[in-house]
C-alpha cells in the first residue's frame, strides 16, 4: 500500500464512509422508468383526446362563422390537451436521458421513438374509447374544462346558427327539446334536417346542430350530428 | 496490510472492493498516476489541488462502488467520476480551465495521430503555439481530443465518460480537428 492509498483508506475510515446499497440505486434506475412509462402513457392520452377533438372539429365552419381558414384553425385546436402532450413528452425525454443508459441514445432518435410510442399508444387509446372516457371525466369534474375547451365557445353562437347541447325531450321526430351548452332550453325543428346516422335522438344525448335562429330558443337545425363521434371501435359495432 | 490482486481485472477488483479494503487499494494504486495525469491535462491547476481532486474521486467512487454497472469498463467510470469532480472543482473555484498543461510528448502523440504531424515537437514555440490552440478551443471539443489521443481511449469508452452518445462523440471530434485546424491557420501555423 503506498502513501496515497492508504491517505484515502483512512478518511474513509476516519469520516465513517459507507457503501451506498446497491438498492439505492437500483430504486433510482427503477424510478426514472417508471416515470418515463407514465409520462408516455399520458401523453398518449393527451394525444388521443387532441386526436379526438380534431376529428370532430367541422372544418367546413368558418364560413358560419364569417372568419377564414387560418383563424378558424387557430380558435378550434385543443390547447389544454396540446399543453399537456408536450409538457408530458418533455417530461419523457428528460427522465429518459437520466436513466442508467440514457445517455447513449441521440436526442434526434429518442426524440423519434418517443413520438412514435406516443403516436401509436394514443392511436390505439382513440380508438378503444379511452380518450371518450377522459373526456367526459374531465367535464364531469373539473367545471372550468369545458371553458378553456375552445370548442364549446365556437358552439354558442346561436346568432351564428350553431347549437349543440342536450335532448330533453323528442317530439314525433320533428320537435326536440334541447338544453344548450349555457343551460338555456331551445325548440329545435328537425323535420328538414340531415341528420348524422349515429344521432339516436335519447334523452341526455349530446348533438351539435348547424341551422338557423328563427326566434328566441326556437331553432330550425340543418344539419344534425353527435357531439362526438363514437370511438372507432365502437363505430364497428354499431355498423353490424 | 498487503495490496497483493495484481493479477485480477479492474472490473473484479471492484466488485471485490465492496468486501475486501484491500483490492479497492490496488485499484487506486493502478489509477492514482493516470487520473493525476489526466485532471493536470484539463487544466493548468497545481498539483496539490490535483491530488485533493483525486482523494475527493476515489472516496466518491467507494461510496458508489454499488453503482458500478459491470457493463461498463472500470476505467470509464473511474475516469468518468474524475472528470466531473474536476469539472465541479473549476467551477467551484472559478478557475480558469481552459488553460492547458499536457506534457510535450503528449502533444506529439496528438498531432500526429490526430492531424498527421510527422516532425518532432522540439520547437519550444511551436509547442507553446500548440498549447495556445488548445486553450483557446471550446472545451467540450477539448475533452474529446485530450481522451481520444492522449488518454487512448475509444469511442465508446469516450461516450461512457463524457456521457454523450457515439455519434456525438464523432462529431464533436470533427469538428475539435477543424476547429483545430482553423485557430492554427489564424495563428499562422500552416503545416498542421
Amino acid at each position: 500500500m503506498n502513501k496515497f492509498s492508504s491517505k484515502i483508506l483512512r478518511k474513509i475510515k476516519k469520516e465513517h464512509i459507507k457503501l451506498v446499497p446497491k438498492w439505492h440505486f437500483v430504486f433510482r434506475n427503477v424510478l426514472f422508468w417508471i416515470v418515463f412509462v407514465i409520462s408516455l402513457f399520458f401523453g398518449a392520452l393527451s394525444f388521443a383526446v387532441t386526436l379526438l377533438f380534431l376529428l370532430n372539429t367541422d372544418w367546413s365552419l368558418h364560413d358560419q362563422l364569417h372568419s377564414n381558414f387560418v383563424h378558424f384553425l387557430f380558435i378550434s385546436l385543443p390547447y389544454f390537451w396540446i399543453i399537456f402532450l408536450i409538457l408530458f413528452a418533455i417530461i419523457a425525454h428528460i427522465d429518459l436521458r437520466h436513466t442508467e443508459k440514457g445517455y447513449r441514445y441521440r436526442t434526434v432518435w429518442m426524440l423519434i421513438g418517443n413520438i412514435s410510442i406516443v403516436v401509436i399508444s394514443g392511436a390505439i387509446f382513440y380508438n378503444f374509447g379511452l380518450a371518450h372516457e377522459f373526456d367526459e371525466r374531465f367535464q364531469k369534474h373539473m367545471p372550468f374544462y369545458g371553458r378553456m375547451m375552445n370548442r364549446e365557445q365556437i358552439w354558442l353562437c346561436d346568432d351564428c346558427g350553431l347549437l349543440a347541447g342536450k335532448i330533453i325531450s323528442v317530439d314525433n321526430m320533428e320537435i326536440i327539446i334541447l338544453e344548450d351548452l349555457k343551460n338555456q332550453i331551445w325548440t329545435v325543428n328537425i323535420s328538414k334536417a340531415d341528420i348524422h346516422p349515429y344521432i339516436k335522438f335519447e334523452k341526455g344525448e349530446k348533438i351539435k346542430s348547424v341551422g338557423e335562429k328563427k326566434e328566441e330558443n326556437y331553432f330550425e337545425a340543418e344539419k344534425i350530428d353527435p357531439w362526438l363521434l363514437p370511438p372507432p371501435m365502437m363505430m364497428r359495432e354499431m355498423m353490424r | 496490510m498487503i495490496c497483493d490482486y495484481q493479477y485480477q481485472s479492474d472490473e473484479d477488483l471492484a466488485r471485490l472492493s465492496l468486501s475486501k479494503e484491500e483490492a479497492f487499494c490496488e485499484l487506486i494504486n493502478r489509477y492514482e498516476k493516470r487520473l493525476t495525469l489526466y485532471i493536470l491535462r484539463l487544466s493548468n491547476i497545481k498539483q496539490e489541488d490535483a491530488e485533493d481532486i483525486l482523494q475527493e474521486v476515489f472516496v466518491k467512487a467507494y461510496k458508489n462502488l454499488n453503482s458500478f454497472d459491470v457493463a461498463l469498463k472500470f476505467s470509464s467510470w473511474i475516469y468518468r467520476i474524475t472528470h466531473n469532480e474536476t469539472i465541479s472543482f473549476f467551477r467551484k473555484n472559478k478557475v480558469n480551465f481552459n488553460v492547458v498543461n499536457i506534457e510535450d510528448n503528449g502533444l506529439e502523440n496528438m498531432l500526429q495521430n490526430c492531424f498527421d504531424f510527422k516532425k518532432d515537437l522540439h520547437d519550444k514555440e511551436l509547442i507553446l503555439e500548440v498549447k495556445n490552440i488548445l486553450t483557446k478551443m471550446d472545451s467540450k471539443y477539448r475533452y474529446v481530443l485530450i481522451l481520444k489521443y492522449i488518454e487512448d481511449k475509444d469511442y465508446n469508452e469516450i461516450s461512457d465518460i463524457l456521457k454523450i452518445p457515439i455519434g456525438t462523440v464523432g462529431t464533436l471530434m470533427n469538428r475539435g480537428k477543424k476547429e483545430f485546424r482553423n485557430i492554427a491557420e489564424r495563428n499562422g501555423i500552416r503545416n498542421l
